[in-house]
């Protein structure tokens, strides 16, 4: 390491061995090899949506043990955290993006925290049941109205739990 | 004649907590024709595979255990026990925030993917490491791809060119 840059020319080695003018793929993707590779991740679509409805179910039996095993409460947060963010990944490339849309909300609203009180198991919850509508109705789309409608929801959810928020009475 | 990628003789190592999405990269390159595909599903076992040899390029998602993702693309840029400090290394990652790019980009990643991703995003990523290879810069604090991307002509002297002091 130095204070004045140093460039290092690439050795280029890999380029070498396998760009070519004669077999192999075109630089630029063509239509019929994009449409094998859409074909490919629609293959494994009903199989993401099986370990996501075990993934779901999961995460509803780790909330029964949170609510009756405070000190169990820890390890079930970093359980969520974890099933959120993978089915964030995974929701939109198989074309759920509500999947990803929702359960990114759910793991925002679950970063920073340490604890999962009564009210942020609640609000858990309502992400769990709303990610089940999607994954039960194989919502597709993010544009139509019960997309909207569940979209409000969770909305109304996380903003209960916003500092500064007075409890219903 | 246009120029083509034979990825038969490129070998990937693949490394995800998550199997379906592991397995998923996984197919996409072997449609693509490539012959030498190894998954992972934790860093050390990555490592291992890394230190064994016999890679082209590093597919990671950030979200590893027990190094992440990311201590793992520092270990291949700056310990002296990588394999190829100048491997590619892509970051397919559910860390999606601009925060995560960059903190990659500054830690030496070629690429990233952000997920959900596409078919095409992915293979433009894999044209870019393959077919477009970038000069690497070593500077204080920094060891990886040149970060800086834009073809901007330049009258001036290349003091790329020059030797170092």
């Amino acid at each position: 390491m130095r204070n004045k840059p140093q460039f290092i020319p690439n050795r280029g080695e890999l380029k070498r061995k396998a760009v070519n003018y004669k077999t192999g793929m075109e630089i630029k993707l063509d239509e019929a090899t994009l449409k094998k590779m859409e074909q490919l991740v629609e293959n494994s679509s009903a199989e993401f949506l099986s370990e996501t409805v075990a993934s779901l179910k999961g995460l509803r039996e780790a909330l029964g043990r949170a609510a009756t095993e405070p000190s169990a409460r820890k390890e079930v947060l970093d359980h969520i955290r974890e099933e959120a963010f993978q089915i964030k990944g995974m929701g939109g490339v198989f074309g759920y993006p509500l999947l990803t849309e929702f359960s990114k909300s759910l793991h925002d609203f679950l970063k920073e925290l340490e604890d999962l009180d009564e009210l942020q198991q609640e609000i858990v919850s309502i992400h769990v049941d709303t990610l089940y509508v999607v994954v039960s109705h194989k919502i597709k789309g993010s544009g139509g109205p019960l997309e909207a409608q569940l979209r409000a929801s969770l909305k109304a959810a996380v903003d209960k739990a916003k500092p500064g928020t007075k409890p219903a009475q | 004649m246009s120029e083509k990628i034979d990825f038969s003789h490129v070998r990937f190592l693949v490394v995800d907590t998550n199997r379906l999405m592991c397995q998923l990269v996984k197919d996409i390159l072997m449609m693509l024709g490539c012959t030498q595909v190894t998954t992972a599903r934790d860093s050390e076992k990555a490592i291992a595979n890394l230190r064994a040899g016999g890679y082209d390029v590093l597919i990671t998602e950030w979200n590893l255990k027990p190094r992440s993702g990311l201590e793992l693309l520092d270990w291949m840029r700056t310990d002296g026990g990588s394999p190829d400090r100048m491997m590619p290394v892509i970051m397919l990652t559910a860390n999606s925030e601009v925060e995560y790019v960059m903190e990659s980009r500054d830690k030496g990643v070629t690429e990233f993917l952000a997920k959900p991703f596409t078919a095409d995003g992915m293979y433009r990523r894999l044209v870019s490491v393959i077919a477009r290879p970038r000069d690497f810069v070593s500077v204080k604090g920094y060891f990886g791809p040149d970060r800086r991307r834009q073809q901007i002509p330049f009258e001036g002297p290349d003091r790329r060119q020059q030797k170092p002091e």
